[in-house]
């Protein structure tokens, strides 16, 4: 099924963004090349600006690029309709956010369950308590959002990523708005399921140590990729950053 | 999903209910006109039913036309009576003779107080028929035998404590007789505040101006022959008349009430459509709104697979669900609605009967498709929109909707629909023909309209709330310049949000542009026209005068007052030119005519009138028109009953007040005449006479003749006109307040979710030392404006209509009621401050800190 050689649940070719048009059109991505293997957990990094969040929408389908292409599952989305889109993102694809990850009306088991139940697909509860026990919720799952503190309700957004067994799950600075103690549950969680499930997971984060999680490191500068590293301590990162700057 | 909708539209209690209870007003006004209308009618079938029920079949004269001034039947010759005993089957026949000008009058200390309703309900006089056809039951006394004995109806008589025994004055069209009331009565079907009265029947036919005559003949079948079969051999014996069973008879009065009731219930049922459609732009906009600040939240579901058709059925799901709610609600106090009205006519003076309250299935239906209808439909552009959200705004703060297709061409879209609703009342004021076709074009015209006016508006909506705004700058300082910028700043919000204000002010200022032209009306022909100085009627010109009528004899009275030159008596005969269906009123002139109305000549003089022949007429200028008449054109018309009269045109007069047909002489009246009543006297005094003086000599020879008359000058005949129309017109003002509580529901909801918006904005503003009293004038200002802006269109809106359609009809002249407008302003203005209150109070609660940190 899958059209490139190796085992990429991802794969850009040449992906550029161009914002505006003639002398004030500014370059956000210059035809970046990248593929993420299946089972792997990659951090983007870069200074603000380098276009790593840009890369990031426009992998998940959520931004068009200028050029390129970029495939999830083997799927091409850059051409594809809302509707594809839409189906792609309930079957392939789960989102961790940095703010406003859960719908505050909705208690968080009910977050949690919301993509099945927006595909209409059953739930398998044993997977479904696997991960209740795996994000540490125990007794806080009929609270409201409003009610849980912040690492509580990101660990939630995890879940529920998790919980339809995506091809990939992408993390929008999934620690930015945490403090030190909580940034390293959430990156934890994350780890323990690359590892235990072995989900594939891409996160976009500034936060040295939170890369620090992830096997494979990619460095972003002026909308190109300057450095593709394996797993790195976070003060090896931090140095990187500052040769970055 | 479904979890998201019901908790979303739980979360969102304040606004879901506010925009519920804009729908419930309009519901319940439709549900409550609807049912109030099926009891008003219910019980004038049980009330007529009742009165016919020991009668097999009634014979009243067959009339040739309708008359529009409400007498329904025609007095016919009482040999009649004799061929109806003489047909097979009839076991009983009795003729009877009716009044709706029978007033009993209590004389104490010496001054006549007149047993009649203020609210013009008709003081009703009836023949005794005798068993088996009288329905009341003799509570006290017992029923009139002789010359001058009268029964009362009870609570006729409770008003005055009248008992038996009692010596009172009865004053008909015939003039005021003592009687002696013997007995009370109990009629189970008294209608509203009527007084009701039994006198003999000889009595009756003398009193009632109906000698020799009867209103109608009822009659008991013999054992063994039904209704139905009596009902036919009469008929085939007395082809002339109307033959009807009880029952039909029952029926067809019920149904000739029932058309009046019909008006009513058409004119609410307007107030509450009106209401509907003030609610769907509430709910457009605060949809609108809503689906702007949810954009996060939708965008979410997008990202974690929500498709579009499904963001687009949980808006409409949540409208759905306002929508059946609030009908539910609707129609629940529409009931409440019900009694309400029936209370506040009650209160107003004309009591109508009201019977038990009935739900029908088919009013339930109707109310759950217009509210869930209006409800989904105003909602429907809002939920489109949401389903342009692209997924990517979960991610960016403060992401906004890129404008649609239609937001793009708002302007254009906007001008075309005022056009197209403007052209369809055009069309239907001067174009259609047909009234069925003339009301829908101008009626879906005007709603169309009023959606184009709500669309165009916020192209002007920058300069008027610069306009209206000034004085808030000039008074407020930086918060009503802060409150103007906000108005404008976003001119669909402000302009729709406006528009359920628009529509209530538009629809007071037609009605009121329509009264005023009404009053000016009379007051131009009593200026121009009269050249009397008083008018003697019956309960005055225009409360009642034509129906009522009184004693000709009453002119010999008058005539003889120090300082009278001239009094002439004027009566009106319903007709129609013989072999045409065109109808005609022909009123008398006596030769003194000329004296006391203006007559402006196309052909002819005064001369004319003075020596007007048995078998001369004149006429106005627009029937000779259309009529195709000239001087020398003879003509035949005929009345009611079928009694025709030949008459040659001598002269042409100009059309106004009093020549709207011919003018003839009384003498040749009198044939035509279905009583001999006049309507009214008009009185000219000898130049150099004391006015006050003559004034009062009228009054003393008036109150002599008849306790009813009054003498009047042409400023009392405008005053009484003026109360009239604002018995009518009151009653609707307070009904449209349905509709200005709905445009308070909607400002109240759009400042809410403003205030919502620019938490932030509110907290920079407080950071930087804005009190929270400033802050509160600042949401006041802008609701003020907003409520302002409503009524200026409203009333702009509303002169245009009134004046299109006042140019079309051509009787009343155009003229703008100013004060009335200057008061609609004012509550405009009240309207504004009241829906300001809680948002301005969510404002300034706001702590500042939270607010300048809110996501």
């Amino acid at each position: 099924m899958s059209t490139i050689t190796t085992d990429a649940v991802v794969a850009g070719r040449g992906v550029a963004k161009r914002y505006g048009a003639g002398d004030s059109a500014v370059d956000a991505l210059r035809g970046v090349d990248l593929e993420i293997a299946r089972g792997q957990f990659l951090a983007v990094m870069g200074p603000s600006g380098s276009g790593k969040s840009t890369l990031m929408h426009i992998l998940a389908g959520l931004d068009t690029p200028t050029a390129g292409s970029v495939q999830i599952d083997g799927r091409e989305i850059t051409t594809a309709s809302d509707t594809e889109l839409t189906l792609i993102r309930r079957e392939k694809v789960g989102f961790i956010f940095q703010f406003f990850n859960l719908l505050p009306m909705l208690t968080a088991e009910e977050n949690l369950e919301l993509p099945l139940r927006l595909a209409g697909r059953p739930i398998d509860q044993a997977w479904k308590d696997e991960l209740i026990a795996a994000i540490g919720l125990g007794n806080r799952l009929h609270h409201r959002p409003a009610e849980l503190s912040g690492g509580q309700q990101q660990r939630v957004a995890v879940g529920r990523a998790l919980l339809t067994r995506p091809a990939i799950i992408f993390g929008d600075e999934p620690t930015g708005n945490l403090d030190s103690k909580t940034s390293a549950e959430v990156m934890e969680l994350l780890r323990h399921a690359v590892d235990t499930f072995g989900q594939t997971v891409a996160v976009v984060t500034h936060d040295p140590r939170a890369a620090s999680y992830a096997d494979r490191i990619i460095f972003l500068q002026d909308g190109d990729i300057a450095r593709d590293e394996g797993r790195m301590t976070s003060s090896a990162i931090l140095d990187v950053m500052k040769g970055l700057e | 999903m479904r979890h998201v909708i019901i908790r979303g539209f739980l979360s969102r209690k304040l606004r879901s209910s506010l925009t519920a209870l804009a729908i419930v007003l309009g519901v319940s006004m439709i549900v409550g006109s609807s049912v109030l209308t099926g009891q008003i009618k219910g019980a004038f079938d049980g009330i007529f039913l009742e009165s016919r029920k020991t009668t097999d079949v009634v014979l009243t004269q067959a009339t040739r036309f309708k008359d529009n001034q409400g007498q329904a039947t025609v007095p016919f010759a009482q040999d009649v009576l004799a061929k109806v005993q003489a047909v097979a089957g009839v076991q009983k026949a009795v003729g009877s003779v009716t009044s709706i000008a029978a007033v009993p009058i209590v004389i104490t200390k010496g001054k006549p107080e007149p047993l009649k309703s203020a609210g013009g309900a008709p003081a009703l006089g009836f023949s005794l028929k005798g068993a088996p056809f009288d329905t009341g039951t003799i509570t006290a006394g017992r029923a009139p035998r002789q010359n001058g004995e009268v029964a009362l109806e009870e609570r006729t008589a409770a008003k005055k404590d009248v008992r038996v025994g009692a010596h009172l004055e009865l004053a008909t069209s015939s003039g005021v007789r003592p009687v002696t009331v013997v007995g009370l009565f109990h009629f189970a079907a008294t209608v509203g505040g009527a007084t009701t009265t039994i006198v003999t029947l000889a009595d009756g036919q003398a009193w009632f101006d109906r000698t020799g005559k009867f209103d109608e003949i009822d009659v008991q079948a013999a054992s063994g022959v039904s209704a139905s079969e009596l009902r036919d051999r009469i008929r085939a014996a007395l082809p002339d008349m109307t033959v009807r069973t009880g029952v039909e008879q029952a029926k067809q009065e019920s149904a000739d009430v029932g058309s009046f009731v019909d008006v009513l219930g058409y004119a609410l049922l307007a107030i509450g459509f009106a209401s509907a459609f003030a609610g769907a732009f509430i709910i457009f906009i605060t949809f609108w709104i809503t689906v702007g600040q949810r954009i996060r939240e939708l965008a979410l579901l997008r990202t974690l697979g929500a498709s579009r058709r499904q963001i687009l059925a949980s808006v409409l799901a949540e409208a759905l669900l306002v929508g059946v709610i609030s009908s539910a609600a609707g129609i629940v106090a529409g009931l409440g609605i019900a009694k309400a009205i029936a209370a506040l006519f009650d209160a107003l003076g004309f009591g109508l009967p009201v019977g038990a309250m009935h739900l029908s299935g088919g009013t339930v239906v109707v109310a759950f498709l217009i509210g869930t209808g209006v409800t989904l439909g105003a909602s429907l552009a809002p939920a489109l929109r949401s389903t342009r959200i692209p997924p990517v705004a979960a991610i960016r703060a403060g992401a906004t909707l890129p404008p649609g297709w239609v937001s793009r061409h708002a302007k254009v879209l906007s001008v075309i629909v005022f056009t197209l609703g403007v052209g369809l009342v055009v069309f239907g004021i001067f174009g259609a023909s047909g009234t069925s076709a003339i009301l829908s074009s101008i009626g879906f015209g005007a709603l169309v309209s009023l959606v184009g006016v709500a669309l165009t508006a916020q192209l002007v909506i920058p300069r008027l709330a610069r306009i209206i705004g000034a004085p808030g700058v000039w008074w407020g300082g930086i918060p009503g310049r802060i409150a103007r910028e906000n108005a404008e700043r976003n001119p669909s919000r402000t302009a729709i949000t406006s528009a359920a204000l628009m529509i209530g002010i538009f629809m007071i200022t037609f009605v009121a542009v329509f009264a005023a032209g009404l009053q000016k009306n009379i007051s131009d022909v009593l200026g121009s026209d009269i050249k009397a100085s008083f008018f003697v009627a019956s309960g005055g010109v225009v409360g009642g005068g034509g129906a009522s009528g009184f004693s000709p004899a009453v002119a010999d009275e008058l005539r003889v007052v120090p300082g009278v030159a001239s009094v002439s008596p004027t009566t009106f005969i319903a007709a129609q030119i013989a072999g045409t269906t065109t109808d005609l009123v022909v009123s008398t002139a006596a030769p003194a005519f000329p004296d006391a109305y203006r007559l402006q000549w196309v052909s002819g003089s005064d001369a004319l009138v003075r020596g007007l022949g048995r078998t001369d007429a004149i006429i106005d200028a627009d029937s000779a028109k259309s009529d195709h008449l000239a001087v020398g054109s003879s003509l035949t018309i005929h009345n009611r009953a079928g009694v025709s009269a030949t008459f040659t045109v001598r002269g042409i007069a100009k059309t106004s007040s009093l020549v709207q047909g011919l003018l003839i002489s009384p003498e040749a009246a009198v044939p035509l005449q279905e009583r001999s009543g006049v309507a009214f006297m008009f009185v000219v005094t000898k130049p150099g006479a004391n006015e006050a003086a003559v004034r009062s000599g009228l009054e003393s020879a008036a109150a002599k003749a008849d306790p009813l008359l009054q003498v009047q000058s042409n400023q009392d005949v405008i005053d009484q006109a003026t109360t009239q129309i604002n018995q009518i017109t009151i009653p609707l003002y307070a009904l449209v307040a349905v509709i200005f509580l709905i445009a308070i529901v909607g400002i109240v909801n759009t400042l809410l979710l403003s205030v919502f918006e620019r938490t932030r904005e509110i907290g920079l503003l407080r950071a930087v030392g804005t009190t929270r009293r400033q802050v509160r004038r600042m949401v006041r200002y802008e609701s003020v404006i907003t409520s302002l802006i409503g009524a200026a269109l409203g009333v702009l809106v509303g002169i245009g209509f009134g004046a299109l359609i006042i140019t079309r009809l051509g009787d009343i002249p155009f003229t703008v009621p100013v004060v009335q407008l200057a008061l609609l302003f004012i509550i405009a203005f009240v309207a504004g401050v009241l829906a300001a209150i809680l948002p301005a109070h969510r404002a300034a609660r706001l702590n500042v800190l939270e607010a300048l940190h809110y996501e």
